[in-house]
């Protein structure tokens, strides 16, 4: 009889483990019940997975039978869940899923059946909607389309108005590089202030930013390492001058830029569109203070256009209901009314070129010193150069800060640093 | 002592199957010999679900690389690749510095703490404990945000007290060297109370006829503290190295939140480096190579540190 | 004894320990400011020393944004019920491993120690794949079972057990006491010391294990508070407020805990290895 006394004990720890099992929440969509019915999980982040969440009201007048779910991680932690399910043949992914384009290559490239081609699905015809460069970051390198459009980044620098004037520096003459180095050393001399914030040892994205609006990018159109090109150095010259006349501060991450940016130690920022929001959100007491112009010129050519991060929907293969993530996405990236929520709400700059006749982007913001900035920024869309990004983007980027930092704090010569970076990536990558 | 702990448990083992047979002839199923092993089924059974499959399978996948998405057998490749990988020799430089320089640092002040909370002087003894064990249990979230705020160049608290003693701004993430230094800074404040409470543990466990005997020999605080105190603390302190350094040799939060392993790789660690190959770079098969190179490498130190002061356990 | 130390004695020993929580709880105090503020005030020079009056609305925000009031229920679901679990398999465990002679012993607990040496990245994914195939994706049993044979753990209860004597067990033995009933009873009763320092240990891992339950958990109803902190993290808007806010709430049950099982905990946690 005393066998029995320990069953409790075993079966306390069966049960415990067998209701937990049963505590836990269904995955994703099993009813596929006619081409456009049933429940749909999408993962995306922060403002973007918000505006996914309130387009899904309109979503559903249009397909009333399509429940969609959305839900909010923070963006590595996308990846992350995104990389080990992918990994494990495609199991535990939602049916719609946001990355930024510079991701896309990589993910594509190494997981090449894991994504529906939207192609197939009929989504050529949408093409003339887009601006050139968004729609080469959402294609394979076949030319079809692997993710849908949704927002971008056009470049541009913001500044403080407040400083400018104090140092009598003209905005509107800022047309080169060197106008920009000309003006920080006044701003530098007048109010003490650096001229732009720099994580120098782990973020290239003005270098990169240089590079787009000279039309190239880390790769050239082979996919092969190109970053000892004529652009690429020119661009590492000028942040060097910038850093040698003591303009560049040295930030940490991107908790660093905004502190740098509210506490009003730097006099400007060249940044994505995006930034706006970012602006706002932690500085409201500097309304009226900023303002935003266009990149400067490199004086040898290119344009004063390019774009800083931007992110689009994919749908992964393993998803099944390919038809209402079909629908869902095809609607979410087309419709201009759905687009225009997520940007008058949350500042996330729509690609659907249609977009910009909204009397919205012609109204002056008068927290950017009664500015048009976005019609501004939308003028510039069609106008960045489209560029080759590859599977390597990551990888790319890594080195090149490190490139930067033995530059900038090392004092080394910029094309010695930029050769033995590109031969260093070509290890890499090879 | 081990070996007479062997001979003593082999006679009670005697006597247990003495009354081991006595129970059979109830007709019981568990006896004192089957009880071992069934006082160890869970967690063995566990350790084989959950542990035994991934271990072999993510090893299995150190022979193998990734073709278009599919797992294809490519031997011994990644192995050697690893044995010509200059960033993987650097991460193991790395790692080896950190762990040099961190894990003597960080014992010795937990030491000191543990000693000084644990002399009859100190009185609020558990507003100490608590206040030094609160690094340990943040979140990781949380602490990185803080260090990265409190370690800005420009803008950081740190540096801004610094520069009220007059010296220059340090950078704490751009240079090189004082990367270095700020991840073992954060290592330090993150996990020397936990060693403290370990240590403070050790010392409360120290019999008190000991000092008690030697003070009716005569002997003075220090002579105590050197011939009764670090003595008996002897199995605890090998305890928290052998611990430091697994950690330190796996260490991956904070260079992974705080600089990413740079600048110029210099705070690149070799877990930080498997993780980029493996979720950055999808190179799952390289990614475990370096796993178990890590692996051998824990192992043979481990061993070494314990052969070191004489195996025990 | 007392007066042994003269006051400069005290002075410097006092300071010594007063810089040392400084350092150790100055950035906790700071998390707790940042929650009473609004966002952007946590980057002003000089930082704020002071409470603000912003901590309801924080907290209201962040029960918005998060669900917060079921992402701690998640959480301490979770770290409760693994902590009960994995206590009992460490001890159960450890007493076979200190007090029994038996095949393979050794051996097994050598492979124990060695799967302390793994790291976690790698397994990470084959771990995945064996969830997917039990279809056990997005299930709290995920989370829970995969470390309940928490190697550490197993490792402190065989050094704790070592130092009961094994006359208790035989004399227990010779009344006619089942080897369950002298495990509950008498070995778990004599080493509630060590089973706190144990649980503490444990509870600590699954309190502020991150990666595996973001890997293995999809919906938001499910998350835990790390993986919910984690999402406050966006890229282009941060509300420090609510992250500070969820931070300090992060680190409370652990305190507690360890208030309530600290006495426990410092003489438990290693008090077998040293009577060796």
């Amino acid at each position: 009889m005393k066998k029995v006394k320990h069953l409790p004990f075993i079966i306390g720890i069966l049960s415990c483990l067998i209701l937990a099992s049963c505590s836990s929440g269904k995955n994703g969509s099993n009813n596929v019940e006619g081409k456009t019915a049933g429940e749909i999980t999408i993962w995306g982040w922060d403002v973007a997975a918000d505006t996914l969440e309130l387009a899904t009201e309109k979503f559903n007048e249009r397909y009333p039978d399509i429940k969609v779910k959305v839900e909010n991680f923070n963006s590595d932690d996308v990846y992350e869940k995104l990389t080990v399910g992918l990994a494990a043949r495609g199991s535990g992914l939602p049916d719609v899923l946001l990355m930024e384009d510079e991701r896309i290559p990589s993910y594509t490239n190494q997981f090449p059946k894991g994504f529906v081609n939207l192609s197939k699905l009929g989504y050529d015809k949408y093409e003339e909607r887009f601006s050139p460069s968004k729609v080469k970051s959402v294609k394979n390198d076949k030319g079809e389309f692997i993710a849908a459009p949704w927002d971008v980044g056009p470049a541009g620098v913001f500044y403080r108005v407040d400083y400018f004037e104090e140092a009598g520096v003209d905005p509107d003459s800022i047309k080169t590089w060197e106008d920009y180095i000309e003006a920080g050393k006044k701003i530098k001399k007048i109010t003490g202030t650096k001229l732009l914030p720099i994580d120098i040892s782990k973020y290239d994205g003005v270098f990169h930013m240089m590079l787009q609006q000279q039309g190239v990018s880390y790769f050239n159109e082979k996919g092969e390492a190109a970053i000892t090109s004529d652009e690429a150095i020119r661009a590492m010259s000028v942040i060097r001058d910038l850093y040698k006349n003591d303009l560049v501060a040295n930030i940490d991450g991107w908790d660093g830029i905004v502190t740098a940016t509210v506490n009003g130690k730097v006099a400007s920022v060249p940044y994505g569109v995006w930034y706006t929001g970012t602006i706002k959100d932690q500085a409201p007491d500097q309304k009226g203070k900023w303002d935003v112009f266009y990149l400067p010129k490199f004086k040898e050519g290119g344009t004063r256009y390019a774009n800083v991060g931007g992110s689009s929907l994919l749908i992964p293969s393993s998803t099944n209901n390919k038809e209402a993530a079909y629908s869902f996405v095809e609607f979410f990236t087309t419709d201009v009314e759905t687009q225009m929520l997520g940007f008058k709400k949350y500042g996330l700059f729509p690609s659907l070129l249609k977009t910009y006749d909204d009397p919205f982007f012609n109204e002056e913001s008068d927290y950017f010193n009664n500015s048009k900035i976005f019609q501004m920024f939308a003028e510039s869309v069609p106008e960045v150069p489209p560029i080759t990004i590859t599977k390597d983007f990551a990888r790319a980027s890594r080195t090149v800060s490190n490139a930067q930092a033995a530059v900038l704090l090392e004092g080394e010569s910029v094309e010695r640093e930029l050769d033995q970076a590109e031969e260093k990536l070509e290890n890499e990558i090879k | 002592m081990a070996r007479l702990d062997k001979v003593e448990s082999g006679k009670h083992f005697k006597k247990r199957v003495l009354v081991g047979r006595l129970s059979k002839t109830n007709g019981k199923l568990v006896t004192p010999k089957t009880a071992p092993f069934i006082f160890i089924a869970p967690a063995v059974l566990l350790l084989f679900a959950f542990t035994l499959y991934p271990v072999i399978s993510s090893f299995l996948l150190s022979f193998q690389t990734l073709v278009e998405g599919e797992r294809v057998f490519s031997g011994l490749d990644n192995y050697t690749r690893l044995f010509h990988d200059p960033l993987f020799y650097q991460s193991l430089i790395n790692t080896f510095q950190l762990l040099i320089v961190q894990v003597p640092i960080m014992l010795f002040i937990a030491l000191t703490i543990a000693v000084t909370l644990h002399s009859p002087i100190v009185k609020m003894n558990s507003f100490f404990r608590i206040s030094f064990f609160m690094p340990a249990i943040t979140a990781l979230v949380a602490a990185s945000i803080i260090f990265m705020i409190l370690l800005d160049e420009n803008y950081g608290l740190v540096n801004y007290v610094l520069s009220l003693i007059r010296v220059e701004k340090i950078p704490w993430f751009s240079d090189p060297l004082w990367a270095k230094v700020a991840i073992i800074i954060v290592m330090t404040w993150r996990w020397t109370g936990y060693n403290m409470i370990i240590f403070l543990a050790g010392l409360q466990n120290i019999p008190h006829e000991l000092y008690e005997a030697a003070s009716i020999d005569g002997a003075g605080k220090i002579s105590k503290f050197f011939h009764i105190t670090i003595p008996q603390l002897k199995p605890i302190f090998i305890f928290t190295v052998v611990l430091s350094t697994i950690g330190t040799l796996q260490l991956f939060d904070e260079p992974f939140i705080l600089t990413e392993g740079g600048p110029n790789n210099a705070t690149m660690t070799i877990t930080l480096y498997l993780y980029l190959n493996g979720f950055k770079y999808f190179d799952f098969g390289y990614a475990s190579a370096i796993a178990y190179v890590l692996v051998l490498i824990i192992g043979m130190i481990s061993w070494f540190q314990l052969k070191l002061v004489g195996d025990r356990d | 004894m007392r007066n042994q130390y003269s006051l400069l004695n005290k002075i410097v020993i006092y300071s010594f320990l007063l810089i040392g929580v400084i350092i150790s709880i100055g950035p906790f105090y700071w998390m707790f400011i940042g929650a009473t503020h609004p966002s952007g005030e946590i980057f002003n020079i000089p930082p704020q020393l002071l409470p603000g009056d912003y901590l309801v609305e924080n907290f209201i925000s962040l029960q918005e944004s998060l669900g917060m009031l079921k992402i701690i229920w998640n959480s301490l679901f979770i770290a409760l019920t693994f902590t009960v679990l994995s206590t009992l398999i460490s001890a159960a465990a450890g007493y076979a491993f200190a007090k029994f002679q038996f095949k393979g012993r050794d051996k097994i607990f050598f492979m124990l120690l060695l799967t302390i040496m793994i790291p976690y990245q790698v397994t990470l994914i084959p771990l995945f794949e064996l969830m997917v195939s039990l279809e056990w994706l997005n299930t709290y049993s995920a989370v829970i079972l995969p470390n309940l044979a928490f190697p550490f753990g197993i490792y402190l209860m065989r050094q704790n057990m070592k130092s009961i004597p094994d006359s208790l067990i035989e004399a227990a033995r010779i009344d006619g006491a089942g080897e369950f009933r002298i495990f509950f009873t008498i070995v778990l009763a004599t080493m509630r010391p060590a089973l706190a320092a144990v649980a503490i240990f444990l509870f600590m891992f699954q309190w502020n294990n991150f990666i595996w339950p973001l890997v293995i958990l999809n919906s938001s109803e499910m998350f835990t508070l790390p993986v919910a902190l984690s999402s406050l993290i966006g890229m282009a808007r941060v509300d420090y407020g609510q992250l500070m806010l969820g931070a300090t709430l992060s680190t409370l049950p652990i305190m507690i805990f360890f208030l309530i099982l600290q006495k426990q905990f410092i003489s438990g946690i290693l008090g077998g290895s040293v009577k060796e």
